[in-house]
């Protein structure tokens, strides 16, 4: 029994992973986070049986346990930009602005709420449903919080000129 | 120009596939007319994409599994031991009690990374004959490529098998006549060091490997042992996981 939760944990290792350092931002908080989840999940009497509430139980716990044990310990850099999408986005019209240092800069730039969707969507595949039930809030504060989330990013992008290094190659 | 932010939401939703059909069509029309939302759309899908491969673009290395017995050492008791086990290690030799064990890892490293030099088409085919038994791993796309027996750690007689994939991956297996300390293979994971080692009635293992994946390598683990271990003939489900765990290994 252990020997199959161990390969259910592994096979979720690297998007947990990717999502710790998403919200911790330091390689060795989220090994710890990891590790510390992948401890409680195999002394856990209790496991989902199915994958899909498997894998929203996984990052739930990580997602706790960061919250619980390790974020008051962390001093988090919150820039308050958000009110920059309350009213309206300013388009560009030409390129399409994209340059993955700048994002995650930029990303590590969000307020903890925002970081904390974005990470549960973009990084670890979240649909909105699932990310509602790991955040405990509804839908469509998922929805709104991702919307916001992003028109931050993209204001953030285009304050620093970003320029499209995905497009410069092709 | 300027897109409000239910509109905005709305594309942003769009990007994600959470929208209904009926929205759905309604936004794809709105993209094919409006330059402006679909530069906006492109730009999202862009930053969506980026923000999942700029955290998704290296593995961890290492096994988020915790040792054996799954609880995790904190940081200042694993140096502790690491230390104490040095200390008695050097103790031994000086001692010239046994032979120093403490080193069986790095020896094994040493005759894996020989072994990695040789090129795969320079490598000649096991002989058939051996002493040891040799698990299949044929279902995992690992072929048996040497066996190189008996040779010595520090006096420790053990056999060295070797397996080949055809997707550059190579295992190492040690089979040490006898047991093993635990304290004789410490865990030095690491610079992709993969290493896992189990002990039975009459031997002790070493399975190590370098930059494999590592659920491929776990999976890989797990059948050997239960092969070394004989507790049950190893059933379908195992050999049809170590097919699925298949992963080309990374240079």
């Amino acid at each position: 029994m252990k020997r199959i939760r161990k390969h259910r944990l592994l096979e979720h290792q690297g998007t947990l992973h990717a999502y710790a350092m998403a919200i911790t931002r330091e390689p060795e908080t989220a090994a710890d986070l990891v590790q510390d989840c992948a401890v409680r999940v195999l002394r856990s009497t209790r496991v989902p049986a199915d994958n899909k509430a498997f894998k929203v139980w996984l990052f739930a716990i990580v997602r706790n346990l960061w919250i619980d044990n390790f974020r008051k310990n962390k001093v988090r850099n919150e820039v308050s930009i958000d009110d920059l999408c309350e009213t309206a986005l300013p388009v560009q019209a030409d390129l399409v602005i994209v340059n993955a240092l700048a994002v995650r800069l930029a990303f590590e730039e969000l307020s903890a709420d925002h970081q904390d969707v974005l990470a549960l969507v973009d990084i670890a595949g979240f649909s909105y449903a699932e990310t509602a039930g790991i955040l405990d809030v509804a839908h469509g504060t998922v929805m709104s919080r991702v919307s916001r989330a992003r028109c931050a990013l993209a204001s953030m992008l285009e304050q620093e000129d970003v320029v499209d290094i995905f497009a410069r190659k092709r | 120009m300027v897109m409000g932010p239910d509109n905005f939401r709305k594309l942003s939703a769009y990007v994600d596939g959470e929208l209904d059909a009926h929205t759905t069509a309604e936004v794809a029309e709105q993209i094919a007319r409006d330059p402006e939302a679909a530069t906006i759309v492109a730009k999202l899908t862009s930053i969506k994409s980026t923000i999942k491969s700029s955290y998704n673009d290296g593995q961890t290395g290492e096994s988020i599994l915790p040792d054996p017995p799954e609880l995790k050492l904190k940081r200042g008791i694993a140096v502790a031991t690491v230390f104490a086990v040095a200390l008695l290690s050097v103790w031994i030799f000086s001692n010239q009690l046994v032979p120093a064990r403490t080193d069986v890892l790095a020896i094994a490293l040493n005759h894996y990374d020989s072994w990695k030099q040789v090129k795969a088409r320079e490598l000649k085919p096991a002989s058939l004959i051996t002493p040891v038994s040799i698990p299949d791993l044929s279902s995992a796309g690992l072929k048996i490529s040497s066996v190189d027996t008996p040779i010595h750690f520090s006096g420790l007689p053990a056999s060295h098998l070797t397996y080949l994939g055809s997707r550059g991956c190579r295992l190492s297996l040690f089979i040490f006549e006898g047991k093993l300390d635990d304290e004789a293979i410490p865990d030095l994971r690491g610079d992709g060091i993969l290493a896992d080692h189990w002990t039975t009635q009459d031997s002790s293992y070493l399975l190590l490997s370098r930059k494999m994946n590592v659920q491929r390598f776990s999976v890989l683990a797990e059948f050997i042992k239960e092969t070394t271990r004989k507790l049950a003939p190893v059933d379908e489900e195992m050999r049809i996981a170590m097919r699925k765990a298949r992963q080309p290994c990374r240079a």
